[in-house]
């Protein structure tokens, strides 16, 4: 819901690449990225370049107090590099 | 289709629209004045006029929700205004009206530049936190390094013209320079991202735009310009490049086969 969020900010043409390059590339969904945050990286790298920082960042704040949760914790230290 | 494939396609179409539009134009001059003004005439509408519609054709994927479809939608009223400035203009051509002052294409134009403008903020709107002190940087020094010479320019012309003309004409280059702040952002923030390809052209659109502005002043401050001259090409090449590079936004958000996501669960 978070990843979802923070590219739906921009449109929902932007989160079906993203979505599509995690399948077609990975084999894998949104669900599946909190186990292979590198994917998603990469995906969101490959579209937006340097702007993946932001939407990162979105992603975080959306996640609000669960970002201290342990796993989602090293969801985000892939995440951010 | 191999995606570098395809970028080399394109590449080629591009490379090929600007030369076949550059040698049209300069023919054109070589057979006549009156011919070069009816050739870059013709020209200009369907030109613009692509560009209209594959703005039109972006503005309805996104549906003008969010950041992108708001800004898409804006896209498409920039292309909007300069087809219908470049249709009075050649109104104005085709049947010998005289344009009055203040003109009518003139004020259609700039507000062409309002609506680019709004399309860049809302566009960068949502990766706005990523945007650092040394990007705000290297735009503005972008466009001091344009807007310096532009206003030198306005400046140094011929000092018997109407400051009025002077300014009239001095407004466009402004404008493009100002255009180049948000573009040159968009150009760092997206390097190598897909969506990159189009502020790269916009980029050298906006450049285009400026090195022909600047040269319009001269001509047009003197009245030594008119249609067909081949300072249009720099004109008709950066409708060219705005072309391809929202052609470009299309395919990289061109409708996804979600189909293929039922079958996620073979892969697995």
């Amino acid at each position: 819901m978070a990843i979802e969020d923070a590219l739906n900010e921009m449109g929902e043409p932007a989160l079906e690449i993203v979505r599509n390059k995690l399948f077609q590339e990975y084999h894998c969904t949104l669900q599946d990225c909190l186990d292979h945050p590198a994917y998603l990286a990469n995906a969101l790298k490959e579209t937006f370049g340097y702007a993946q920082i932001a939407i990162i960042e979105k992603i975080k704040t959306n996640l609000g107090e669960s970002k201290s949760e342990r796993p989602v914790e090293d969801f985000l230290k892939v995440l951010c590099g | 289709m191999n995606p570098s494939i395809d970028r080399i396609k394109d590449n080629r179409v591009l490379i090929f629209s600007l030369l076949g539009i550059g040698f049209v134009i300069l023919i054109s001059n070589v057979l006549g004045k009156d011919i070069a003004k009816t050739t870059s005439d013709f020209i200009f509408v369907p030109v613009s006029g692509v560009l209209l519609v594959l703005a039109v054709i972006l503005a309805i994927r996104f549906k003008g929700k969010k950041n992108f479809g708001i800004s898409y939608i804006f896209f498409a009223c920039f292309s909007a205004a300069w087809f219908a400035a470049e249709l009075i203009w050649m109104n104005y051509e085709i049947f010998n009206k005289s344009n009055p002052f203040p003109y009518v294409d003139d004020a259609v134009y700039l507000s062409g530049y309002i609506f680019l403008w709004l399309f860049s903020r809302f566009y960068l709107k949502p990766v706005g936190a990523a945007i650092s002190k040394k990007m705000l940087g290297y735009a503005f020094l972008a466009v001091t390094v344009f807007l310096v010479p532009t206003l030198y320019t306005v400046y140094l012309s011929s000092p018997s013209s109407p400051l009025v003309n002077i300014l009239w004409a001095g407004i466009y280059p402004i404008a493009d320079a100002a255009l180049l702040f948000p573009t040159v952002i968009a150009m760092m923030l997206f390097f190598k991202g897909n969506v990159s390809f189009l502020w790269s052209l916009m980029f050298f659109a906006i450049l285009l735009n400026i090195v022909a502005d600047s040269g319009f002043l001269y001509l047009d401050v003197d009245k030594s310009y008119s249609s067909g001259n081949p300072i249009d090409i720099l004109y008709l090449w950066s409708y060219v490049l705005f072309s391809f590079g929202i052609y470009s936004q299309i395919k990289v958000f061109r409708k996804q086969k979600m189909k293929s996501y039922k079958n996620l669960d073979e892969f697995k």
